[in-house]
């Protein structure tokens, strides 16, 4: 992948470490919030590609940014992948508040990097 | 003139004691030394068969009619059992000690109206001197009718406490039941709470062990590191298990084939236990185009716990071998049966084997079997498990092909 640009969202600071090794190791550039508030006040500024949110924190929950990324017009239009540790989460938020597809923790973070591939894809042909 | 005048008096005494005495609701009787009945009043009573004026000088139980006093060519008071009658008993205690006895109780089989019939007795004896005789005056009641309404009432306390005491017990089960099922639902929430957070570190040492591995091309490390992978998926797999039993819900309703559920289900199981040499034999022919009505996902997990069951079950057999049989009842129902030559369960354990968090694997959540019953329980279907230790197990799934309304 090209430095993809990526916004990470999550309130669990070791996980968010963890998971920005890897997207690091596999070519991408992290920029990582600790909660939604922090992360829509700068979503503008950091323009990602791809936002990957988890859906269950402290504040304002990953569906309330959902929902507001989808309501601004900068940023309705970048892919979310959901993260969360819900029971199937993976078939429960398909298709809510636009996300793009949900990942249900624990995943294999190979999955993670073929979906943001394919999330990159789709989102480059709905611009052509 | 006085005595005339007293004489009146006397004369209009008599009167008023004979009114009260022939309207008084009692058979009243004077009683002779011998027993006999010297004067009798004439209220008519149930326990009088003849006509009051022809019972004079006619001993007390045949005036009764008594079936002793009868019984007996003497009469009265000759029969064996006379000795041992109430009635006569207290008159000649009466006689004897000049005192009173008041509502006593005896029963009497008495021929009453041709037929031979119990009757309860009240009787009440007193002590007089009439015409200078001694004699006792013995008044009757038939209580018959309080009696028998008594020994009914008697019977039906009897079967209202035990009714009371049976329901009583009935509703202690349920209150066991009530109480066995909120704590396994509380122990459902709980475990549902721990496995929903167990979910987050899981993720943490999942992608730590990727990140290593992508670090450190080493063979060394990637032996551990696999361990590692292996580790959490199999824990996130008794999370799931755990989680799916807590959030049940009722069936989502479509038209599956049976079959090729049971094909996925195979081909599912297949692929986890990859290397697994079991031989399986499919007859379900007969089935091939039989759709029902059913939550897809629901029986899907079913059939792929009833699989790995059997899987696991024969692993470390020489031939292991798994015979999957379908069938379609006259009552329309569908019938699917799982037979393999695993392990088996001892028959002490059979029981059990549905109780939730039950287990004899040693790595089992014990609650596969505890979401087969309760998903096939939600189809209005069965389950059955039979089973000979180190033989083979086989499990029984029935369906009903309409499921009409679901429990």
């Amino acid at each position: 992948m090209d430095k993809v640009k990526i916004m990470l969202i999550d309130d669990n600071r070791v996980f968010c470490d963890e998971l920005k090794e890897t997207l690091s190791l596999n070519g991408c550039e992290v920029f990582t919030f600790f909660n939604g508030k922090e992360a829509l006040r700068s979503v503008e500024k950091v323009k990602p590609e791809i936002i990957l949110l988890d859906l269950k924190m402290d504040g304002l929950s990953g569906f309330q940014v959902a929902d507001k990324l989808k309501k601004n017009e900068k940023t309705k239009t970048i892919p979310i992948i959901a993260i969360s540790g819900f029971y199937r989460a993976h078939e429960t938020f398909f298709n809510i508040h636009n996300i793009y597809c949900c990942l249900t923790k624990p995943f294999n973070p190979a999955v993670l990097i073929d979906t943001i591939k394919g999330a990159i894809k789709q989102s480059s042909e709905s611009v052509d | 003139m006085i005595t005339k005048k007293k004489n009146k008096g006397i004369h209009k005494q008599a009167k008023l004691l004979n009114t009260i005495l022939e309207n008084i609701p009692l058979l009243i009787m004077l009683i002779n030394e011998d027993l006999t009945v010297q004067q009798i009043n004439k209220f008519p009573s149930s326990l009088l068969q003849k006509k009051p004026v022809k019972v004079i000088g006619i001993p007390t139980g045949e005036v009764l009619n008594c079936l002793n006093a009868l019984s007996d060519p003497n009469g009265c008071g000759f029969s064996k059992l006379c000795r041992k009658c109430k009635l006569r008993k207290t008159i000649l205690e009466t006689f004897k000690t000049k005192k009173d006895h008041n509502n006593k109780e005896s029963e009497f089989t008495l021929l009453n109206a041709g037929k031979k019939n119990s009757f309860y007795i009240l009787f009440s004896t007193t002590f007089i001197n009439f015409l200078t005789r001694p004699m006792v005056l013995l008044s009757l009641q038939d209580i018959t009718k309080r009696k028998k309404a008594e020994t009914i009432l008697k019977q039906s306390k009897k079967e209202i406490e035990d009714l009371v005491s049976f329901k009583s017990k009935e509703l202690l089960e349920t209150q066991k039941v009530l109480d066995k099922s909120k704590r396994l639902s509380e122990l459902g929430t709980l475990a549902s709470t721990v496995a929903h957070e167990l979910r987050n570190p899981l993720c943490v040492i999942q992608t730590a062990s990727y990140n290593i591995r992508r670090k450190c091309r080493t063979n060394d490390l990637t032996k551990h590191l696999d361990n590692i992978d292996i580790k959490v998926t199999e824990s996130n797999e008794i999370i799931e298990n755990i989680l799916s039993y807590a959030k049940i819900k009722s069936p989502r309703l479509q038209v599956i084939n049976l079959n090729s559920l049971i094909e996925e289900s195979l081909i599912f199981a297949e692929n986890r236990f990859s290397g697994n040499a079991i031989s399986i034999t499919k007859k379900i022919e007969s089935t091939k185009d039989l759709s029902i009505s059913a939550d897809k996902l629901q029986l899907g997990e079913i059939f792929s716990n009833l699989i790995e069951n059997a899987f696991q079950a024969t692993s470390g057999k020489k031939q292991p071998k798994l015979t999957i049989t379908t069938a379609r009842t006259n009552d329309s129902r569908f019938i699917a049966t799982f037979k393999d030559n695993g392990c088996g369960i001892d028959c002490k354990n059979i029981e059990q084997i549905f109780e939730p968090f039950f287990s004899l694997k040693s790595k089992g959540t014990g609650l596969g079997l505890t979401i087969c019953r309760e998903l096939i329980n939600l189809h209005n279907g069965d389950i059955s498990i039979s089973s000979i230790k180190n033989k083979g197990t086989i499990v029984t799934v029935s369906l009903p092909i309409s499921p009409g309304r679901l429990s």
